[in-house]
């Protein structure tokens, strides 16, 4: 620690820690410090945190934990962003596919394909998983139309015709 | 003022890119050797010129970061 320079240097292993963590920590602190990085013997990092701030040794020592604290955080913050590679790309690719499936106009989504691999015209209506041949048009082809589970009939229709001839009994 | 760079922890990109943010407040000239990065800064603005190192230096730093990071 040099107080009177308001610094304080860390030596880091370039064998635990990874260049991308000592950035990615080192990025966090440069509104509150000046850090400089320089190569040191024995394969390892020479960090110089300088107090933007007048510091007392006590908030030295603080900078410099806060930074090993820091560093851990983005050494598995790297880590998992690793692991999570293959996952994450596949993610992507899938919700990049299924939506260019559904901008394009004609193009069904993955699977609607006879048994020799050939595309099928029209598509599927999802709730009953009958098959409609080309574009719905007019009132016959219209899919909504049909309402097999009833949701289009307004509730008085459905329930309150059904109730009004009780009432009439107990008149 | 004559500033050096470990090459292994700074970009060039990243050097050339802070000296033109910084080209009005000094003059730049980058040298480069086999380990080294080195940057001569003239006629330094007066009213910057006690931060200027360090200010420089993390700026050099923030853009090595952004062009070599690739951990989202």
């Amino acid at each position: 620690m040099r107080k009177k320079e308001n610094k304080i240097v860390v030596f880091l292993s370039s064998k635990l820690y990874s260049l991308e963590a000592v950035y990615g920590a080192a990025y966090v602190f440069l509104d509150r410090a000046y850090v400089y990085l320089e190569e040191a013997p024995k394969s390892k990092i020479k960090v110089t945190l300088k107090g933007k701030n007048k510091l007392t040794g006590k908030g030295l020592e603080g900078l410099k934990d806060e930074f090993l604290n820091e560093l851990l955080n983005f050494s598995l913050r790297e880590q998992i962003s690793k692991s999570n590679k293959k996952i994450r790309e596949y993610i992507v690719a899938r919700a990049l596919s299924a939506a260019s499936a559904a901008v394009i106009p004609g193009r069904r989504p993955m699977g609607q394909e006879d048994s020799q691999g050939r595309k099928l015209p029209g598509g599927v209506i999802p709730w009953t998983g009958e098959r409609f041949k080309e574009k719905p048009s007019g009132k016959k082809g219209r899919i909504w139309a049909k309402d097999p589970l009833g949701i289009a009939v307004p509730w008085e229709e459905k329930y309150l015709a059904k109730k009004q001839p009780r009432k009439k009994k107990g008149k | 003022m004559i500033i050096g760079f470990d090459k292994k922890f700074y970009a060039l990109k990243a050097i050339k890119n802070a000296a033109k943010a910084y080209e009005e407040l000094a003059d730049f000239k980058v040298k480069t050797d086999k380990n080294k990065i080195t940057v001569e800064a003239n006629n330094i603005d007066k009213d910057v010129k006690n931060v200027f190192k360090d200010e420089f230096c993390n700026y050099v730093l923030s853009e090595t970061k952004r062009i070599k990071s690739t951990c989202p």
